[in-house]
């Protein structure tokens, strides 16, 4: 296996602790909302590590689906301090969201695919059938991520397209 | 032995982190935010401690769900506060205190 469990289980436990400070710290709240989005993503991503599947689908589906989108309209309906200002974002704000980005699709891939990288990187090159043969027996994990990815585009894509 | 202390303390800190939140913020909205991070906790919490017993997973599928309707009474009361006081600002709201 190419990587230690034990790495994995202390990145996402990393990542997870600093998330959950952001969500507390930011100061405008649909941020603090968002990344609140993304704690409970990986908290169901911990729960899935651990094995304890059901516990992890319920905490995507309840969580991320439903608890998120009502505090959401809950923001929506009260009225707040200070004015919300939309701004272009910075070089460095970018290069820090592709981070954040990059960080959370390699983790999500690792635990959601993890027979995948000890067959790439066994020293030999993986011929057709290898990959078929991996293609197949995770091909729910494969569909799984494809439409975690296809969603994340097509919604950045409508936001920046209602932005301006 | 290493992996269970780590997991306990990773709990332990998502829940200072919580407890943390819903101390210093003033915000009705924020402190929600903060008790569903320290809910989160414990489910990690009760999971960790009993990884091969599916009996405690049948408990966090009830305490997720209890979650959901807690938060969802939590903001009706919020828009019912917000709607006849005109702010969720909970230093502001101080008529309970005397």
């Amino acid at each position: 296996m190419l990587y230690d469990p034990n790495i994995v289980m202390f990145a996402l436990a990393l990542f997870t602790i600093i998330v959950t400070f952001l969500a507390i710290e930011s100061k405008e709240i649909v941020y603090s909302l968002f990344y609140f989005g993304v704690f409970t993503v990986l908290i169901g991503l911990i729960f899935f590590y651990l094995g304890a599947y059901y516990i992890a689908v319920f905490q995507i589906a309840v969580y991320a689906g439903a608890v998120v989108a009502l505090i959401l309209f809950a923001i929506m309906l009260t009225k707040r301090k200070g004015e919300v200002v939309v701004t272009h974002s910075t070089l460095t704000q970018k290069v820090i969201a592709a981070s954040v980005t990059a960080v959370f699709f390699v983790l999500s891939a690792v635990v959601l695919l993890p027979d995948f990288p000890a067959v790439t990187f066994s020293g030999t090159m993986p011929t057709l059938t290898d990959l078929i043969s991996i293609a197949t027996t995770n091909a729910v994990m494969i569909i799984f991520v494809g439409i975690a990815l296809a969603t994340s585009l097509f919604a950045s894509i409508f936001a920046l397209e209602g932005g301006r | 032995m290493f992996v269970d202390t780590f997991l306990q303390l990773f709990s332990l800190i998502i829940f200072i982190i919580g407890a943390y939140g819903f101390l210093s913020r003033r915000n009705m909205i924020r402190m929600l935010i903060s008790i569903e991070i320290m809910i989160n906790a414990a489910n990690l919490n009760l999971v960790f401690f009993a990884l091969t017993s599916s009996y405690s997973h049948f408990i966090v599928l009830i305490a997720i769900s209890l979650a959901a309707v807690e938060a969802a009474i939590g903001l009706s009361i919020v828009m019912l506060v917000y709607l006849r006081r005109g702010t969720i600002e909970t230093d502001e709201l101080k008529s309970l205190s005397g």
